[in-house]
């Protein structure tokens, strides 16, 4: 018994003993990084800024070796970048901070959150900041994202990290079946002619696909949308509370991958999953934003191309992902350096950079003629497809209950999408409830 | 202080930290949220009065009824499913066998791992097109399923299996997305429940089995008339955790069905509250639908209390 007890009490000093040395060394990397991070910064007198955002993965890390570049280009302001995780958590730790009064100096946002924010007048106007400057940096912002950020004629976000959709193809699968690796499908119905040729081409001995020909996500509210208006379309009309989502346009933009589906030539995946599958070469071609391109890339072992999405009746993509909100927390140093930072973030060559390296599309259109992004785009000529839909390029209602109206579609969508009936049958009283919430739409 | 006796400062000092946690993190908490239903409330803008209307609305609201009827599903299978795995394996660990303290650790490791790591790699086991579970039914022949996003009722399935069509005016039972979900939490919670169930078991005198295998008692005539009434009061509270634990489920459900489950088939009532509050908003509504799960497991705790327990030996 004595014996047992001395060899379990070194078994326990053992693990101890392990578990200090890990928790020693995280914190020991955590010191190093953030050293390196600092490193030729004297953090002296310097306000402090505070930046919650949802990079994550290589996304983050671009974003902070942004973060410190900036840090080092000058010595009035230290901003502190706070990853999140997610948009969720990002969502939810705002509207938990304005609670608790010690909201951030900065964040990415959704439109609905800024509408908020500036229903409770939380946030700054960019318009009041833009006044000081000598440039006119509005004239040089991308037309979309400016319009994407106006409410009520002023500036209350500022453009930051929107991607557009596009449509990534295995060339090697292409060559495989006899398809012009470099003449992506154009029109849906060319996608839906592809899918089918690709198809049919991969089929074991017994008949049954190897490859599918197109992978999209799992009732996408989002790809839905875009292809509405694909198939001339549109929407919702804010003023008259109207949702046009039973008109002809959106049932073709449903029925239009249901039958795909049905037929066997396409799949859709939950989540992420269509992505694995394009990686894993068991899909030929996917629709996904050009941002999924930095996450794909590592794992991708063969030619792979990217093209802009095939129109329908008309060319038609629908912007994602969030603006930047400058937060007034009383302190007007906080408030300026909050802005150094995003105007020298989105600047000519920064805003290049980080377009490149991200893929999200850069705020101002000098960016799109700067040296360092036109030869990116020689290098990688993948780069290049996103940008050709700027001119068609439009967004979401910014209605306060879009969010609402979205996970609603979702489900409806869900159901059209393991059901697989007539499109009717989940659009008419989608379209119903969607209107039933637009009639309790505030401003 | 009460019949002249000293004021005893000790006692109430010792009692002070603990007292002031549990009114500071759970009685003011409970009122203050019981406070807010009755508001309707976003957190950004100020708190306002809408009197019981917040309640009104629950009535009216299928998706409540919905995720009630989800919860309940998730409690009728949940709980009896882990009362008797947990009990046959107590009752085969509570024998001198070989390495038993090697079983024990091995059924008791799911319950000190973290539920999210334990959801995150079940979603692996489910994968529709990669998941461990599909490639070992393949073994054997058997069509792979979508698991976690097959909203098919297990009724419905029972029926197809059978050939019989289960009639639609029937309540159809939890998806095999909730089904799935649920064998996962039996497995998770069963070293718990395992634990006490062998405390029980070795607190039930020897004697008494000897006396029965000298009047030449059979196994089943020993379990039916030792064991089973013995262990009741061991039973009755397994049986009441479980059900308070049960009505509350949620992270299993967030981190493997993140959007509510296909067909919202796995929405549960916490899952609704959540999504509710934390994604919508509407603080002031999430609290009335908390309230309402609070007086369901207060009644039904209640209930066990008093009639439950009447069948319940006490030696």
């Amino acid at each position: 018994m004595k014996q047992r007890g001395r060899s379990e009490t070194v078994f326990l000093m053992v693990v101890l003993a392990i578990w200090l040395a890990v928790i020693v060394a995280i914190r020991h990397d955590d010191a190093r990084k953030q050293a390196q991070a600092l490193a030729g910064v004297d953090i002296g007198n310097r306000t402090q800024i505070i930046f919650w955002h949802a990079m994550g993965g290589p996304l983050g890390d671009v974003m902070n070796d942004l973060i410190n570049r900036f840090n080092q280009s000058q010595d009035r302001y230290l901003v502190k970048g706070v990853g999140m995780g997610s948009y969720d958590t990002l969502d939810k730790k705002i509207l938990a901070s304005i609670v608790a009064r010690s909201a951030p100096d900065l964040s990415q946002n959704y439109e609905t959150l800024t509408k908020k924010l500036l229903k409770a007048r939380k946030i700054v106007c960019l318009d009041d900041l833009l006044a000081s400057e000598s440039e006119d940096i509005k004239a040089d912002i991308v037309p979309v994202l400016l319009r994407n950020n106006t409410y009520g004629g002023r500036l209350w976000s500022f453009p930051f990290n929107k991607s557009v959709p596009v449509l990534y193809y295995n060339k090697d699968l292409f060559r495989q079946a006899g398809l012009d690796p470099e003449r992506p499908p154009r029109t849906l119905e060319e996608l839906a002619s592809y899918a089918r040729h690709l198809t049919n081409h991969f089929r074991n001995e017994k008949g049954e696909p190897t490859v599918i020909g197109f992978g999209t996500g799992k009732g996408n509210v989002w790809m839905f949308l875009c292809r509405v208006l694909q198939f001339g379309g549109r929407l919702v009309d804010e003023v008259e509370k109207k949702a046009f989502f039973a008109d002809p346009p959106a049932r073709q933009a449903l029925s239009f991958i249901l039958d795909m589906v049905k037929e066997g030539i396409a799949i859709e995946g939950q989540g992420f999953d269509h992505q694995n599958d394009f990686k894993a070469q068991r899909v030929a071609m996917i629709e996904n934003s050009i941002v999924s391109k930095v996450f794909m890339e590592g794992g991708i072992k063969f030619d792979f191309g990217v093209a802009p999405l095939p129109a329908g009746a008309t060319h038609a993509v629908i912007l994602s992902g969030t603006n930047i909100n400058i937060f007034d927390n009383g302190d007007p140093e906080k408030i300026r350096g909050a802005w150094e930072f995003v105007k020298w973030f989105t600047s000519t060559e920064i805003g290049a950079e980080w377009s490149v390296r991200t893929t999200y599309l850069p705020v101002r259109m000098s960016s799109l003629q700067s040296r360092y992004f036109l030869e990116a785009q020689k290098r990688d000529p993948n780069l290049a497809p996103p940008y050709v839909q700027l001119e068609y390029a439009s967004f979401e209602p910014r209605l306060n209950v879009w969010f609402e109206i979205r996970d609603l579609m979702a489900d409806f969508l869900e159901e059209a999408s393991i059901e697989k009936g007539p499109p009717e049958k989940y659009l008419v009283p989608m379209n119903a409830a969607v209107e039933r919430i637009l009639a309790h739409a505030s401003d | 202080m009460v019949h002249g006796k000293r004021f005893d400062w000790g006692a109430y000092g010792y009692l002070l930290p603990v007292v002031s946690i549990i009114l500071c993190f759970h009685v003011l908490p409970i009122f203050y949220s019981l406070a807010i239903s009755f508001y309707e409330w976003d957190l950004m803008s100020d708190p306002n009065w809408v009197g019981l209307e917040n309640f009104r609305r629950l009535v009216d609201d299928p998706m409540f009824y919905k995720s009630l009827v989800n919860t309940l599903y998730y409690v009728l299978f949940s709980v009896p499913l882990s009362i008797g795995a947990a009990l046959l394996i107590a009752m085969l660990l509570n024998h001198p066998i070989a390495g038993i303290g090697i079983y024990r650790t091995i059924y008791f490791l799911p319950v000190i791992t973290s539920i999210n790591a334990v959801s995150i790699v079940w979603n692996f086991i489910y994968h529709p097109e990669y998941g461990l579970l599909n490639k070992l039914l393949a073994l054997v022949n058997i069509a792979p399923r979508p698991w976690l996003q097959d909203p098919t009722p297990l009724m419905h399935l029972v029926g197809h299996t059978l050939g019989l069509p289960w009639p639609d005016w029937l309540p159809a039972g939890p998806s095999v997305a909730m089904m799935s979900i649920i064998l996962m939490s039996v497995w998770k919670g069963l070293g718990y429940n395992v634990i006490i169930f062998l405390a029980g078991l070795q607190n039930i005198p020897k004697h008494l089995y000897e006396a029965a295998t000298i009047d030449g008692a059979s196994r089943w005539q020993q379990f039916r008339n030792i064991t089973w009434p013995l262990l009741s009061p061991t039973t009755f509270f397994v049986f009441t955790m479980s059900c308070i634990g049960s009505f509350q489920v949620f992270s299993q459900i967030y981190m493997m069905t993140p959007r509510g489950g296909p067909m919202k088939s796995t929405m549960v009532i916490v899952f609704y509250l959540y999504q509710k509050a934390f994604v919508k908003f509407e603080f002031g509504y999430a609290l009335a639908i908390a309230f309402v799960l609070f007086l369901m497991v207060f009644a039904l705790t209640l209930f066990n209390k008093l009639y439950v327990e009447k069948k319940v030996h006490y030696s």
